[in-house]
């Protein structure tokens, strides 16, 4: 019985890796080299309006005469950019805080875990609104920073109770007879046994901090000179690309973001199978 | 076994839940229909002027919440004032598209004493309140001593120095206008005034009165106000006859692609001029859809703070002014149907006033090098970032442009690119519509892309200039002069000028559009007066004013 | 089963301390990132006249600026239910303005919130119970889909099909231009038409994630030894199921619901703006971007109060579904 559900979980599991891995190559890669694959410079404008999807602009172009397919682009290395950059801050963040009040009981976790209840009653989109409209400039950098740092509630939370549970292992307390440090415990035994749960965390703050820009640019409150595919879509909506029936306008950043967005998610949960699994298996021997 | 019947009720939840949901959807689906056409809003009960069956024109704009706090024409915040056009009448409506002047509670063009320094206007004797009480000439006397007792709603200082002296009841039926100097553009001025009801206005104080239910003499009465809509009815009594339609609803909407996509689909008639411009060419290939162009007085610039270090520098501004290009801005960013702005800053709508020269000098076509060079030559040198320097200075400014207007950021973003060629860096910032004029107002900004709309004559349009019209930094401008910009020649013209004869008048206007051009205290980019209309379900519009004024609306009938 | 009362009182301790924090978080919130509100009050001088100012500088508590004062002011009125005055929409407390909005945000947060996760957790159990099949397979592809695509680009996406193409539904706003002179039912009628819409955006938006987890939760809970155990006793397969997989896997998803509620108010910025809708979400949004500070202090406080009510709701409940958390 368990054999015949393990197997495919496994093979399940590499399959989702190896997709999520190819999806997210594919990104980097055209962020890497945008210049390359671009057809035509950035915000160039001087095509005809509201032309449909051809050889020359495979999505056609916008109502300012831009090459849709360019802009999304160049709005794939602001996307990739954003979600991961932001997405290392919340993780670094989220396991620091989560790890150490997990660890170490009474004040010092209750009051980290105040601080992030406190910090959770405020609705983090408005708090984010309120920053941007505050900080002398929103590039690339304050819409990293402003996610980045205000993402890591719910993941500090999670590996919080993870560090719990690993903390009540016998390892922990055969290390800590050994005469290890509280640092090294947490870095060297107690994190690899997390390492499972800060990837699905990473991968799902990623994925947040990329929908994050998205609403944010949409929300017309990032830069405009930047390129990302919420401006895309932001833009598209505000100029009525649904008259022209541009769909090539709207569509393509949409499913961009959820295609890049999946490949995070394929790799979060392939791997999680396959961790599962071999845990599994070791604890079964 | 037990997983079938799992399924049942899994089943059977999932019906309670659409079930809950298909009543909302097939009721309103009915309901859809009839609102669809756009008359049956209306109660039955309501018969039309006409004594047809009623008839509801239905007008789109942007209404925000904050600007239905309150319905006193002497604000200039906290309202919506188009709303105003429909509900109040000035002495007189200055017409945008034609330039001139109709009178509406005056009823003549009025007569100037000899020595120029009296005006007296005989009132329209047909006016009346919405509430049924007479129009006199003491509302009159009322509405202009109200601006002469709060100095803060005299918008454009009718009460300075040279202008109005007093202003008397001749009788029951005409107002003097007494004078300290010549004041030729005082005609012009009174269009920028909404005559308010002294029986409802003179139990409250003018400044934070807040008007919940307007009493106006205009062709249309305020019945009520939601989250959707402005509603008005027919004024059945209103000194012209009365409007051929039964109802007047403002539909409100968010963002202009709401509103667009409504007119697109018929759902709205018309709109006071927003529309989301790439949408016009789909727009008008319904032949029944039309847009109506005018100058307008609304001129969309660049807006320079004069006091700012770096901008206080005439060089600096005039490489602002060399790097954007109009022409581009006007073609992509308002597909065209806008008024490429001169450079002197009065609008086309003021007809040979305007120096038309200056549209076609070379010194003020889009020259990238030459604003470079002019910037090297004043000392100013490029420093790392690739942004000119001086003693210290950096040429790197903030720029605000609307929020939740993406057309305008885009813009924004055209200008900013621009500005970076010509080494001025800019870091853009948005903020609401209110908010922009706010801060404008208040002098916390470097440069905002907004538009200045200016008051019906071209001697206040010139005034905005005027060192009267500003205050330093963190003080609100009296005036529109949100530049911070002070010129005392400009300021001794412009003190010339508003008691001059017509013929010197022209040619000191000419030469202060040249030294506005010349140093630059805003960049103008163009100006943009449209109305669009659909002639689908209603005809009749007058086309001589703005389409969807007050004045065309009266006329408009249904099909 | 009882609450044991050290657990209710520290329950209660616990928000409280909360709601206090929260209060001097938001007193310090504005004044922190936007400098001296007072002088943004000066410039914004809400009619335009200099007295109004100075008036609404008094009420604020701003005409000392010392912060200790003005947090003294900022109690004194919480405590007699003053939440000051919206400086955009002088002279209307922002109490009042408030109230305006919420039943709209509310209405169509809530529903669509017991929606999504009544769906989503039918789904996610069938798809639990059943891994593998098409069912299971199509339910995880698709929820993984969802959850990878920005929400608001499904409200777009919803407007323009079902709104403007098929002209179905209104596109936005939350009801029709001729309410006023509507009968109470046509009012109803044309609430609900045009709610439905964002209701559905907002349902599909966060069923993906209640597939997810509850499907999860619950493929672990039936693979837990109990359950073997369970099995052992010879429970029949139902009895199993329910009692101790589906039950185990929901408390998770419960607590996530709880949290939803709790966020219902400040819930759906994005979407309230989409679909023009005068909310919460939207008042807040104008407020942040006019720097409205008694308005966004207002929407925060209420926010914040709700979610801590909802939480303390949900922590008194809890030992009811979960007997081990009044253990301890």
């Amino acid at each position: 019985m368990r054999n015949k559900r393990t197997l495919p979980r496994e093979r399940s599991g590499k399959a989702k890796l190896w997709g999520g891995a190819c999806i997210l190559l594919i990104f980097a890669a055209v962020s890497l080299a945008t210049a390359q694959i671009a057809p035509y410079p950035k915000n160039d404008m001087e095509f005809e309006v509201w032309l449909k999807p051809s050889a020359a602009h495979l999505l056609g172009t916008d109502s300012y005469g831009q090459d849709v397919f360019s802009q999304l682009v160049y709005g794939t290395r602001t996307s990739f950019l954003v979600g991961v950059l932001a997405g290392l801050i919340t993780t670094i963040i989220g396991v620091l805080v989560g790890v150490t009040a997990g660890f170490y009981r009474r004040w010092v976790s209750d009051a980290l875990m105040f601080v992030v209840d406190l910090l959770l009653i405020i609705p983090v989109m408005a708090l984010m609104i309120i920053l941007a409209s505050f900080l002398p400039s929103m590039g690339l950098t304050s819409i990293v920073l402003v996610i980045g740092l205000l993402s890591w509630l719910y993941m500090a939370r999670s590996i919080r109770s993870q560090t719990l549970s690993e903390r009540q292992r016998g390892y922990v307390e055969a290390a800590r007879v050994a005469g290890m440090s509280d640092l090294s415990i947490m870095l060297r035994e107690i994190l690899p046994n997390l390492y499972p749960i800060i990837l699905a965390n990473l991968v799902s703050v990623t994925t947040h901090a990329v929908l994050a820009e998205a609403g944010l640019s949409f929300l017309g409150i990032g830069d405009p000179k930047n390129v990302s595919w919420g401006t895309i879509l932001a833009l598209a909506h505000a100029n009525n690309a649904i008259m022209y029936d541009a769909w090539w306008w709207i569509v393509p950043p949409g499913l961009a973001t959820a295609l890049f967005c999946f490949g995070f998610i394929l790799i979060g949960n392939g791997s999680l199978e396959r961790f599962r699994h071999k845990r599994g298996a070791s604890q079964q021997t | 076994m037990w997983r079938k019947q799992i399924w049942k009720k899994t089943l059977a939840v999932g019906a309670v839940l659409t079930m809950m949901l298909t009543p909302l959807i097939a009721c309103s689906n009915n309901q859809a229909q009839p609102s669809e056409k756009g008359s049956a809003g209306a109660p039955a009960s309501e018969t039309s002027a006409a004594g047809g069956t009623p008839v509801s024109y239905r007008l789109g704009d942007i209404v925000n919440p904050e600007q239905t706090n309150n319905f006193n024409p002497f604000l200039k915040t906290g309202n919506y004032a188009p709303l105003f056009d429909y509900i109040y009448n000035g002495l007189y409506y200055f017409n945008p598209v034609k330039g001139e002047l109709v009178p509406r509670l005056a009823s003549n063009a009025g007569t100037w004493s000899e020595d120029g320094k009296s005006f007296t206007v005989k009132l329209n004797a047909n006016a009346k309140w919405h509430d049924g009480e007479a129009f006199t000439a003491d509302d009159v006397v009322y509405t202009f001593q109200a601006l002469k007792e709060h100095a803060a709603l005299d918008y454009y200082r009718l009460w300075g120095d040279a202008r109005l002296k007093d202003v008397k009841a001749v009788g029951e039926d005409a107002v003097t206008f007494e004078l300290n100097a010549s004041f030729p553009s005082l005609p012009n001025y009174l269009s920028t005034v909404y005559i308010v009801p002294e029986h409802l206005f003179s139990k409250e104080d003018p400044t934070t009165f807040l008007n919940k239910t307007p009493i106006g003499t205009g062709a249309f009465i305020f019945q009520s106000i939601n989250e959707s809509a402005i509603i008005l009815k027919a004024n059945a009594d209103f000194f012209e006859g009365a409007p051929k339609i039964t109802e007047l609803v403002i539909q409100r909407f968010k963002d202009s692609p709401g509103l667009t996509l409504s007119l697109q689909k018929g759902e709205i008639q018309g709109s006071t001029g927003t529309l989301a411009m790439p949408s016009l060419p789909k727009l008008l290939e319904n032949p029944d859809n039309k847009l109506q162009r005018y100058p307008g007085l609304g001129i969309f610039a660049v807006i320079i703070n004069n006091d700012k270090p770096g901008l206080n520098d005439p060089v600096v501004r005039k490489a602002i002014q060399l790097a954007i290009d109009k022409n581009e801005l006007v073609e992509k960013g308002e597909m065209g149907a806008a008024t490429v702005g001169n450079p002197g800053f009065l609008s086309q709508s003021f007809g040979d006033l305007v120096d038309q020269s200056l549209l076609e000098n070379p010194d003020y076509q889009v020259n990238v090098d030459k604003a470079n060079e002019l910037l090297a030559q004043a000392g100013y040198a490029k420093n790392s970032k690739g942004v000119y320097e001086k003693d210290g200075v950096e040429l790197s400014f903030t720029y605000y442009t609307a929020a939740n207007a993406p057309a305008q950021n885009k813009e924004a973003a055209m200008i900013t690119d621009w500005l970076s060629k010509v080494g001025i860096g800019t870091t853009i910032k948005m903020a609401t519509w209110p908010e922009l004029t706010s801060i404008a107002a208040s002098g916390d900004y470097d440069l905002i892309q907004n538009s200045i709309t200016v008051p019906p004559d071209p001697q206040a349009a010139l005034e905005v200039f005027h060192s009267k019209m500003t205050a330093p930094v963190g003080q609100n401008t009296p005036g529109l002069n949100w530049m911070r910009f002070r010129d005392d020649q400009i300021d001794a013209w412009l003190d010339q000028a508003s008691s001059a004869s017509e013929e010197e008048r022209a040619g000191l206007y000419k030469q202060i559009q040249d030294r506005i051009a010349e140093v630059v205290p805003v960049a103008v980019l163009y100006t943009s007066g449209k109305a669009p209309y659909s002639e689908t379900k209603f005809t009749g519009y007058d086309t001589n004013v703005p389409a969807t004024s007050s004045i065309s609306l009266t006329k408009v009938q249904a099909k | 089963m009882r609450i044991q009362p050290s657990y209710a009182v520290r329950r209660v301790a616990f928000a409280a301390a909360t709601l206090l924090a929260a209060i001097v978080m938001n007193f310090l919130l504005p004044r922190l990132i936007a400098g001296n509100p007072a002088e943004m009050i000066a410039s914004q001088t809400a009619l335009g006249s200099p007295e109004v100012a100075e008036a609404i500088k008094k009420q604020f508590g701003l005409e000392n600026d010392s912060l200790l004062y003005q947090f003294k002011q900022y109690i004194v009125q919480l405590v007699h239910g003053n939440l000051g005055i919206s400086y955009f929409n002088y002279p209307t407390p922002v109490a009042e303005v408030l109230l305006k909005a919420l039943p709209w945000t509310l209405g169509i947060v809530l529903l669509s919130t017991v929606l999504s996760y009544a769906a989503g957790w039918l789904i996610g159990i069938r798809g639990a119970l059943k891994p593998g099949t098409w069912f299971d397979n199509a339910a995880l592809g698709v929820s993984f889909f969802i959850n990878s695509v920005p929400y608001f680009w499904i409200g777009i996406l919803l407007i323009l099909l079902f709104g403007y193409k098929l002209d179905w539904f209104p596109m936005g706003q939350a009801f029709s231009v001729d309410y006023d002179s509507l009968s109470a039912a046509g009012k109803l009628r044309s609430i609900s038409y045009h709610t439905v819409l964002p209701i559905v955006s907002l349902a599909i938006a966060s069923l993906a994630s209640h597939i997810l987890v509850l499907r999860n939760n619950l493929s672990r809970a039936l693979t837990e030894d109990y359950m073997v155990l369970a099995r052992a006793k010879g429970l029949s397969g139902r009895r199993r199921t329910f009692h101790y997989g589906v039950r185990n896997a929901f408390l998770p998803s419960f607590t996530g619901f709880m949290l939803s509620l709790g966020h219902v108010v400040g819930g759906a910025i994005t979407m309230e703006i989409v679909f023009s809708y005068p909310g919460i979400g939207m008042l807040t949004y104008n407020a942040i971007l006019n720097h409205d500070y008694p308005l966004i202090q207002g929407a925060f406080l209420m926010i914040a109060v709700s979610i801590i009510a909802v939480n303390l709701l949900a922590d008194l409940i809890y030992p009811f579904i979960d007997p081990r958390v009044n253990l301890n």
